[in-house]
């Protein structure tokens, strides 16, 4: 792609996310959603074949139709209140409808069918950014409404997704859509705090932002994008597959990692308003997401797959590629649990 | 409701229904899409004449840019995959499937 | 009068005397020889020292209680440490750290091989020191730790053999028939303090409930576990796989003793309430009539011994099921000293006799171990309740008694017939293992020359002779004794006892001139312990085992454990994995959920 068309579009992409984070007006905030989108789908066909083509075009589809209804919720409003804020939506349709469409912009339960097809049929580069950046601005959007919400859409989604996200990856064995997956079951655990507590759902994305980036870049980093090609990494770098497994482990949300904190102080939260019920279901369909970590785990770090003699030699190659931002990044996202009180006291 | 919000939301409701449901061309969803972006910037218009909000009159006119992005992304779109397929018939996307 | 003051003094010394030895284990390693000669020290200082306030009491008649270490307060439930003594437990204290003295010396010649003689030591000392806590103790908290502390110290010392399966099962037995006691004990301390809120003996017989006779049911229950009483019986024979020495102990002055204890412990509460009495009644008496039967015919002399025991424990039951605490105390000092000097011969011939256990391959040992069979006859005499004996003293005026209240008839003559035995299975042991040819191994040799063999044993033949005398003379009785009777009244204990001398000595000489043919159904009965360890321990748990393990292996493992949640779950995942990853990739049939899911979504909107 030429650079400078490059540098324009990513311009854009961060320019619209930017603009929606920090607009309080809705116009704005669709204008830089509308932004984002629009320059996404170049990003998206990096490498043109027909199945990044048809990703863009499924991408394309269900963004603008989502779009769409998100104006038209705005224009209720505007009809019913007469007004542009953000954080006063106070028209039950209209807000319904504008949390619809952000659901449908992050890929939440019934509207995550667009998220594993996308995911698959771009590259990792594009993909890691379709499951980190994208997310941002619906969830600030979202963050910002909160109050207006309907609580029992929020629970019936984020707990749909937890299951869906569960459920899904058990079955496959490309790392990208099982990647999407996690990233559906992680945006139902944003839901469902959000009604509750909106500063654990930034929190939940920022950790879970920093992990998946991790993951994106240790797979980019050798190219893996299946099973299959995982077991050969430990010929390549040995030292990453344990990374790999710590981070997955951290996805997954084990104790030590820093992705239990989010899932910590979640459940604390339920619990604390006397919820029971809900945390438990959510811990435990949380297990499925665990089970298929494991078995990239296992796949990755705890076998060593046969291989030929001429591939074990890689890892001794010296490695040319940036990884700048890896170390930092897995630190984080694996040594981050002990600033919980610091977290827990900004709230 | 006035009837003719009632009206331009009608055409908005039936032309996202049509996004939702047409099944063949892809063109013919892109028309929808069309179609949801016209009754909006309509809807608009009126009611930023109708009940004077002069700061707002101006939202139309945006919506109108973006419709002309999205219309030619959309098209960009429909051109790569009549390159692709020689058809633009949304069931030939099913390369992605698990 | 300030001497008096004494008595918690040097009581609390002797009790912290015999604490030392344990607490020199934590100091130094115990595999010198030293240990059991500080013990044995300890325990004959402790006795000495104990001796002045008993005989402080004796001459001054004022008990004594110790209250002051206030341990813990639940709601308002007061937990304090304290001691109560009293006649009961100033008679009781010196005459069980005596047995000891003499029990403890006995080991140092009967477990001289053992490796681990220090921790036999040990273990018998706590065995001790937790029934001193339990006679001492003035409230139910304290008295159940000692209660507990016999009970497990027991388990260890029975299974102190731990090599040999029947020593297991027998320790184990112990451990469970005790449990079902301890059911009965925990349940009347929870009736305590729901009613009373008090643990402590003297708020509970100052209150004197009505409708005690829950409570004390629970408490019959766990001295019928401690002591062995009829149902809970099996485990007291079955002890016998434990040493000599500790079956001497366990018999005389501890573990069985504990129950009868606790229930004299409790006779303010028993004697207003006549249910129980007659319920104690009629328990003693079974048990003595039954275990005496089975002691009839055993041809292990261990076990004769301990199926005495358990007779005598129902006799002291039946003592106190006629509102006699005192002379079941009584007894019980007395029944100490012969019991424990009859274990200790025992032992004496079953280690000279390469642990030969059956009477039938002794004889004739009269000759070769003059002292021991000293000892088994007098003991034996005392046992029957021969005038001037020991036995005599306690014995005679419980029968004395019985015969003269109104109780049940049949409880009496059951317990006459009883006694009667009594004479008949002692007369076997002295027939069978001291008179007559020798029929033991010819090269075994025999010797007794032991001081420490010798003088425990001659310690308590002069306890099994005097000690009676000494105890019935200086007790003040508690309920008025009978003082007159007709003659034939008077003479009935010693009359059932000769009638049992008569037909044993009968018996046994028949046995050389009559051929035994073959043993008649009731014989095999009183061999078998009148199938009740059969009973209770093979046919009864055989099928619930069976039926519970069928239910464990098919219900639990297979339908539950397998199927119902790993199969199924499996089962379930995978076809809900199957379910939600299968999608075609068609645009147009995700966009319909999406339109489905918008129109629920505005409909709960609207």
């Amino acid at each position: 792609m030429n650079p400078l068309a490059l540098s324009l579009i990513l311009t854009t992409l961060l320019a619209g996310t930017l603009i929606t984070m920090m607009s309080s007006h809705w116009l704005t905030a669709w204008m830089g959603l509308e932004m984002n989108m629009l320059t996404m789908i170049p990003i998206l066909m990096k490498t043109t074949n027909p199945r990044s083509t048809e990703a863009a075009t499924k991408y394309f589809m269900t963004q603008a139709m989502a779009s769409m209804m998100l104006m038209m919720a705005l224009t209720i409003n505007l009809m019913y209140s007469g007004q542009w804020s953000i954080t006063k939506m106070t028209n039950p349709v209209a807000s319904n409808m504008a949390l619809m469409a952000l659901m449908t912009k992050l890929g939440s339960a019934p509207f995550h069918f667009w998220v594993p097809e996308v995911t698959q049929g771009v590259e990792l580069t594009p993909g890691m950014i379709l499951l980190t950046w994208q997310k941002l601005a619906p969830l600030s959007l979202l963050y910002q409404m909160a109050t207006y919400t309907n609580t029992n859409l929020i629970y019936l989604s984020g707990l749909l997704s937890i299951l869906i996200g569960g459920w899904g990856g058990l079955n496959q064995t490309q790392l990208r859509k099982i990647l999407a997956y996690s990233s559906i079951s992680h945006m139902g655990w944003m839901l469902i705090i959000l009604p509750f507590n909106p500063t654990l759902t930034l929190l939940n994305l920022t950790i879970y932002i920093m992990l998946t980036l991790s993951i994106f870049m240790i797979l980019t980093n050798t190219f893996t994008t299946s099973m299959s090609s995982l077991t050969l990494m430990w010929n390549k770098t040995p030292a990453m597959t344990i990374m790999l497994m710590t981070t997955l482990l951290s996805l997954g949300g084990l104790p030590p990692l820093s992705g239990f904190m989010p899932k910590w102080l979640m459940i604390h939260e339920l619990t604390k308003n006397n919820s029971i019920i809900m945390p438990l279901t959510m811990a435990i369909m949380a297990l499925l997401n665990m089970y298929f970590y494991m078995r990239l785990i296992y796949y990755s770090s705890l076998t060593i797959l046969p291989s030929t003699n001429n591939m074990k030699m890689t890892w001794r190659f010296t490695n040319t590629k940036h990884t700048m931002t890896l170390p930092t990044l897995i630190t984080l996202s694996n040594m981050l649990l002990p600033l919980t009180p610091m977290i827990s006291m900004l709230e | 409701m006035p009837y003719i919000y009632m009206n331009i939301t009608l055409a908005f409701v039936i032309s996202l229904i049509g996004t939702l449901m047409y099944r063949s061309h892809l063109m013919s969803s892109l028309l929808c899409l069309e179609g949801m972006m016209l009754s909006l910037f309509t809807l608009n218009a009126l009611l930023s004449l109708n009940m004077n909000f002069t700061l707002s009159t101006t939202v139309p006119l945006i919506l109108l840019v973006f419709a002309a992005c999205e219309a030619a992304v959309g098209l960009a779109l429909l051109v790569m995959i009549s390159n692709t397929y020689g058809l633009d018939y949304v069931q030939n996307l099913n390369l992605l499937q698990c | 009068m300030k001497v008096i003051n004494l008595i918690p003094t040097l009581m609390l010394t002797s009790l912290i005397i015999l604490t030392l030895p344990i607490i020199t284990t934590l100091l130094q390693n115990n595999k010198t020889n030293c240990f059991l000669y500080i013990t044995k020290t300890a325990v004959t200082y402790a006795f000495a020292i104990s001796l002045i306030p008993t005989l402080l009491f004796i001459q001054s008649n004022q008990e004594a209680y110790i209250s002051n270490w206030h341990w813990m307060t639940i709601h308002t439930l007061k937990l304090s440490m304290s001691f109560k003594l009293d006649f009961f437990s100033l008679t009781f204290m010196p005459i069980a750290l005596f047995i000891t003295w003499s029990i403890m010396e006995f080991s140092l010649w009967y477990m001289h091989s053992d490796p681990h003689i220090n921790r036999f030591f040990k273990y018998l000392l706590l065995f001790l020191i937790t029934m001193l806590i339990l006679v001492s103790a003035n409230n139910l908290l304290q008295l159940f730790m000692g209660w507990e502390g016999v009970g497990i110290m027991s388990f260890l010392l029975i299974s102190w053999w731990h090599g040999r399966t029947d020593a297991n099962t027998a320790a184990l037995q112990a451990m469970l028939y005790n449990r079902i006691g301890d059911m009965g004990f925990i349940m009347m301390m929870a009736w305590f303090t729901i009613h009373l809120n008090s643990w402590e003996f003297q708020q509970i017989f100052l209150t004197n409930p009505k409708n005690t006779t829950l409570p004390l049911l629970g408490l019959l229950l766990a001295s019928a576990g401690k002591s062995a009483q009829f149902g809970l019986h099996p485990w007291l024979p079955s002890a016998m796989e434990g040493p000599t020495p500790v079956s001497a102990l366990l018999h005389s002055s501890t573990m069985v003793m504990a129950g009868v204890f606790t229930l004299i412990r409790f006779y303010p509460l028993m004697e207003n309430n006549l249910t129980i009495q007659t319920s104690t009644l009629c328990l003693g008496a079974i048990t003595t009539l039954f275990t005496a039967i089975c002691a009839l015919t055993q041809n292990d002399i261990k076990k004769i011994i301990a199926l005495s025991t358990s007779s005598q424990l129902g006799l002291m039951m039946v003592t106190i099921g006629i509102n006699q605490p005192q002379l079941a105390f009584i007894h019980m000092c007395t029944h100490a000293f012969f019991k424990a000097m009859l274990f200790l011969s025992s032992g004496s011939i079953i280690h000279n006799l390469n642990n030969e256990q059956d009477i039938r391959k002794m004889g004739g040992l009269y000759k070769t171990m003059p002292i021991t069979s000293t000892a088994i006859i007098i003991g034996s005499l005392a046992l029957t309740g021969m005038p001037f004996l020991t036995g005599f003293y306690s014995k005679d005026p419980i029968i004395e008694t019985a015969n003269m209240s109104y109780i049940n008839t049949w409880a009496l003559l059951i317990t006459l017939i009883a006694v009667s035995m009594t004479a008949s299975y002692s007369t076997r042991i002295i027939f069978f293992a001291l008179l007559g040819q020798p029929r033991y191994p010819p090269l075994t040799q025999v010797n007794e020359n032991n001081p420490y063999l010798v003088n425990p044993i001659k310690r308590l033949i002069l306890g099994s002779i005097f000690m009676g005398f000494l105890i019935s003379m200086n007790t003040i009785p508690h309920t008025t004794p009978q003082m007159t009777m007709p003659p034939h009244l008077k003479f009935m204990a010693l009359a059932v006892t000769l009638l049992g001398f008569t037909v044993a000595t009968e018996l046994n000489n028949m046995t050389h001139n009559l051929m035994f043919k073959q043993p008649s159904r009731m014989h095999t009965f009183s061999t078998m312990l009148g199938y009740y360890p059969t009973t209770t321990h093979r046919v009864l748990p055989y099928p619930s085992l069976t039926m519970s393990q069928n239910l464990a292996t098919t219900i639990m493992d297979s339908i539950w454990l397998e199927k119902m949640i790993p199969k199924n779950l499996t089962t379930m995942q995978k076809t809900a994995a199957s379910l939600v990853s299968n999608q075609k990739g068609l645009m147009k049939l995700y966009f319909l959920s999406f339109l489905l899911s918008i129109t629920l979504g505005l409909l709960i909107a609207l």
